[in-house]
């Protein structure tokens, strides 16, 4: 972009495409980052554990570009891709959107730790949801090592994957205030 | 597009969210009710992405061949140490095992003994990793023309590591051994004793129901046993491990969690094949 003067405006069929690309990055985003966490890393359960910082932080700091059909698609293609029981996923990553949309006022004017921690907390919810509905839908107790090994992967992961998230939010909102 | 009012639209939106979260528990029910097409969905969605899993496999595993490098140069000097100590104890053993091999192929003679059939492998490479949270799974990309058939049985370099679930036009899945649904039954070969290994998502699978009497020892070695009709008999599994809490676990040969690589066999119906014949990759001629 040049430093001086204003940016030419652009065409209506490119501003339209332009609108749709930040539109439709979250989604395809998070669903690319789905589909690369089946790669086998030697790290079981980081699928589920690579969803929620997407959706969590799409939902908060730009929700029309994350709706709920939205998220119903990415929750059934990590249950798909991680051969769980389905619909558990697609549960418990729309519970995440509603809630965090739901305290999303409050969410949105936390600073970055503060954001972590209300992750954290979201995060542990959805573990023991994880672990409750596999429960009911398989009917036998499973062990909670993994839901504990899922909540620690997704905590950990929530910084790395904010911070690079962050920069493309300023990104897009520098663009859509200079149209 | 149709254009909605905006109190229409607002009704909308606000409805998505609980309709949605009721069509969750629908699909939860149809995963219960129908199960195979599921199935069928989901493998249809691993073939579609096994190429692109295929291609991003290549650079992950050129990582991971690196870092194995590094390490092994780390650790050379011990290593070495420890190989040469390993090759004196290793040529006593082949000096035994030859002894003995010849001995086998006379006795065998006198015998009139059938040969086991040597079984038919296919390799294949592991593109992803198709367990959850609750599984332990992976995908392989088996290429357009393949025969890979429910059932079969896979095996890493070093031993038994699960068995073919699910088969789509280029992919399959396979259960591995650690996963909390697989029951496997296994002899000890010291006493020749039953007994099942069941997966419990852990690395190591517990042994249960051997009979009465016989305990595992320590460090006995585990092979499969042709019990059920679905595996042959002295496929490799691992070695009886107890734990300080007093279970008995099987410390598998298997790296299950770093495969690249699995070879699947097809052992027809019944079909019985030696251990050490498993361990070579090449299926020898017969004697």
């Amino acid at each position: 972009m040049a430093a001086k003067g204003r940016p030419e405006p652009p065409t209506g069929f490119l501003r339209r495409l332009d609108a749709a690309a930040r539109a439709g990055f979250p989604g395809l985003f998070t669903a690319f980052l789905i589909i690369l966490a089946a790669v086998p890393v030697g790290i079981p359960g980081l699928i589920a554990a690579v969803a929620m910082p997407g959706i969590f932080f799409w939902t908060i700091f730009r929700p029309a570009a994350m709706p709920a059909p939205v998220v119903f698609s990415l929750g059934l293609l990590q249950d798909l891709l991680s051969f769980a029981a389905l619909g558990t996923g697609v549960l418990t990553l729309l519970i995440v959107h509603g809630v965090a949309l739901r305290g999303r006022d409050f969410l949105v004017r936390q600073s970055f730790i503060a954001a972590w921690l209300a992750f954290c907390a979201f995060a542990a919810a959805a573990a023991a949801m994880g672990w409750a509905l596999q429960a009911v839908l398989g009917w036998y107790i499973p062990p909670t090592a993994p839901g504990l090994h899922q909540f620690g992967i997704a905590v950990g992961l929530y910084p790395a994957l904010a911070w690079v998230l962050a920069r493309i939010h300023t990104a897009m909102r520098r663009a859509e205030t200079a149209l | 597009m149709i254009r909605l009012s905006i109190p229409l639209r607002q009704a909308l939106a606000r409805l998505s969210l609980p309709v949605l979260i009721a069509a969750a528990f629908g699909i939860m029910l149809l995963g219960k009710a129908d199960a195979v097409l599921i199935e069928r969905t989901r493998m249809t969605l691993a073939d579609a992405l096994a190429p692109i899993w295929g291609a991003v496999q290549e650079p992950v595993s050129a990582v991971r061949d690196g870092m194995q490098e590094a390490e092994a140069l780390w650790n050379m000097r011990a290593e070495n140490a420890r190989l040469m100590e390993a090759n004196e104890r290793l040529r006593r053993w082949q000096a035994t095992a030859l002894a003995l091999e010849a001995e086998n192929a006379l006795l065998r003679r006198q015998l009139s003994w059938v040969p086991d059939p040597s079984p038919q492998f296919r390799t294949a490479r592991v593109v992803a990793d198709a367990g959850g949270t609750y599984a332990r799974a992976v995908l392989l990309a088996t290429g357009p023309q393949h025969n890979v058939r429910k059932g079969q049985i896979a095996l890493d370099e070093r031993g038994f590591a699960g068995r073919v679930t699910e088969v789509g036009s280029r992919s399959a899945r396979v259960l591995l051994a650690t996963d909390i649904n697989s029951r496997i039954p296994v002899t000890m070969e010291g006493s020749r004793a039953r007994a099942v290994m069941v997966g419990n998502n852990a690395a190591r699978p517990r042994l249960q129901h051997w009979p009465e009497g016989t305990i595992p020892r320590e460090g006995d070695r585990v092979v499969t046993s042709a019990e059920a009709g679905a595996f042959p008999a002295g496929l490799p599994v691992g070695v009886v491990r107890w734990t300080e809490s007093g279970a008995v676990e099987v410390e598998l040969f298997a790296q299950l969690d770093r495969l690249d690589v699995l070879r699947l066999f097809d052992f027809g119906l019944s079909g019985i094949l030696a251990p050490e014949a498993v361990a070579r990759p090449e299926p020898r001629g017969r004697r």
